[in-house]
């Protein structure tokens, strides 16, 4: 039953959004143009890159089109769900004061605040991500076994979290301040750094973005993992930062939730 | 025309109300200009050069783009116009002693002004701990008309998101065909990779693109990669599509005006 109200929930909110979109049609289908464009210029960037080079660190051709599959799944995956909802949306609800429709609701309110609006947008511009799996996987660039798939699913659950939890830490700071807009723009250039094999940075940045800040995790990661290349030692150490990453996303939004005083009432 | 540096000083106060976030938007991009340092150390390793970039000379490029691009590409791209035409702020501007296209620009430079002043503060730090790479440039004019590409480069920009964005007189959004705009620019400026590194049909298409003139040009004249006939080319060009985006702004505001019905207040 509550999973049935949940799903129902989940397609209320995806046709409101996808109606929400498609008021402006003409902006709408330029920015999955846009979006798509987008994902091209990164494969772009690598491939001029290895016009000139034969590897990026200790990544070859094959691997780094993996990491690319695997960091565009996720940025679509948290720009389709999360993202927008926690570092955008929630400071502009606290601002107008309608945050007030969230907390007096029968639901948890951060998976109601985080997941409420699915963006439609980014959903449908995210196909061209699954034709690349079918051509890595159809070219044999990636044959992973079934230990390497249950190592990804792990590496990607992990991935999931770490960002769940940064976006709420962003989320949590519009609680305290009247614009928060520009943490949410450093994590998000951040992010873009999970798009570049982590050991072509060099060794110690490398080991900040994997055992500190660990946007390996959204990248690096989970495409070594899935070409069978990923040791015990680096998914335990990633594993560390993550948790702690995801306490610290409870402790602030737990605070920031307190501090709220109803900018409506 | 003091009235316009009254302009210029009230948008830099509105912009200065959140700079805390303001620094820390700018602060994201410098950390990406960082880790796409990195990057290039790492394709760079082990190697005299790269498509004809020297390790210094790919640091000076990365380094000095950056700047421009803080310069350029961090302001709200064509956001103010839209609105104030959408909204009908745009009357309030008509019944000033105003030109509301200079007054636009203005707002536009000042902003650009205020984000090259941050952005530039942190990309110092940046260009003083990587300065024994970084080349100087190669004489005092090439200095001169490096600054002059700049300038030209900013009302180029100015010009095109303007244009689009004036496309609502006609439309309520313009977001798409301005995001588009950013995304072939992302690639096309030369920001993320000297255009000369793309593959040989893809840098023969952006070339003929006006996005060469943000970020690609000025640099290869800051490197001396240009000889005067080719400076002088450019230059023509650049001015002819100033004098064809201008025009082309010029007409879309006078049709604009006339299509325009004050919706919104």
């Amino acid at each position: 039953m509550r999973f049935h109200r949940i799903a129902k929930l989940t397609s209320l909110f995806f046709r409101l959004s996808f109606m929400q979109q498609l008021a402006y049609r003409k902006s709408f289908w330029l920015a999955i143009i846009s979006k798509v464009l987008r994902m091209a210029i990164v494969l772009i960037f690598f491939e001029a890159v290895f016009l000139h080079v034969d590897r990026l660190g200790s990544w070859d051709r094959p691997a780094v089109l993996t990491l690319i599959a695997t960091y565009l799944t996720f940025e679509s995956l948290i720009i389709i769900t999360f993202h927008r909802n926690l570092a955008y949306y929630l400071p502009d609800h606290l601002r107008k004061g309608t945050f007030d429709g969230f907390v007096t609701k029968p639901v948890p309110v951060l998976p109601h605040v985080g997941f409420r609006i699915i963006d439609t947008m980014d959903l449908i511009s995210s196909t061209p991500i699954l034709a690349l799996w079918v051509y890595l996987i159809s070219q044999g660039i990636v044959r992973p076994s079934l230990t390497d798939v249950a190592v990804f699913a792990y590496a990607v659950v992990l991935g999931l979290a770490f960002t769940f939890s940064l976006s709420t830490i962003v989320a949590s700071i519009s609680f305290h301040s009247l614009v928060s807009t520009g943490l949410g723009r450093i994590y998000e250039y951040l992010f873009l750094t999970g798009r570049y094999p982590t050991d072509s940075l060099g060794t110690q940045q490398s080991q900040l973005l994997t055992y500190v800040i660990p946007f390996a995790v959204v990248g690096s990661v989970p495409a070594q993992a899935l070409n069978g290349l990923l040791t015990p030692n680096v998914l335990l150490g990633v594993t560390v930062p993550v948790v702690v990453f995801a306490w610290l996303a409870k402790v602030a939004w737990q605070r920031g939730l307190k501090a709220y005083s109803s900018a409506s009432s | 025309m003091r009235k316009y540096w009254h302009i210029a000083g009230v948008s830099w106060q509105e912009y200065f109300a959140y700079r805390l976030n303001l620094g820390l938007e700018v602060i994201g991009g410098v950390l990406f200009t960082l880790v796409t340092i990195w990057l290039w150390q790492g394709i760079a390793a082990g190697r005299d050069t790269i498509g004809g970039f020297s390790h210094a000379e790919l640091i000076t490029y990365l380094i000095g783009t950056s700047f421009i691009a803080s310069y350029y590409f961090i302001a709200a791209q064509g956001d103010e116009i839209n609105d104030e035409i959408n909204r009908g702020f745009l009357s309030v501007i008509l019944v000033r002693p105003l030109s509301p296209l200079l007054t636009w620009f203005v707002r536009d430079q000042a902003r650009k002004l205020l984000t090259l002043t941050v952005g530039g503060t942190g990309l110092l730090l940046v260009a003083v701990y990587y300065r024994e790479l970084l080349l100087p440039p190669t004489s005092l004019s090439a200095v001169v008309v490096f600054i002059v590409f700049v300038l030209l480069g900013s009302v180029l920009h100015f010009l095109l998101f303007g244009l689009f964005a004036m496309f609502a007189f006609w439309s309520e959004q313009t977001w798409g065909e301005r995001f588009l705009l950013r995304i072939i620019g992302e690639l096309a400026a030369g920001v993320i990779i000297p255009l000369s590194l793309l593959p040989n049909v893809l840098y023969q298409v952006v070339l003929w693109l006006p996005f060469k003139f943000f970020a690609y040009i000025p640099m290869q004249l800051y490197l001396g990669k240009l000889s005067a006939v080719t400076v002088t080319n450019e230059l023509l060009q650049l001015v002819a599509w100033i004098i064809v985006l201008g025009s082309a702004v010029w007409i879309t505001w006078r049709r604009g005006l006339r299509a325009y019905a004050g919706e919104g207040i």
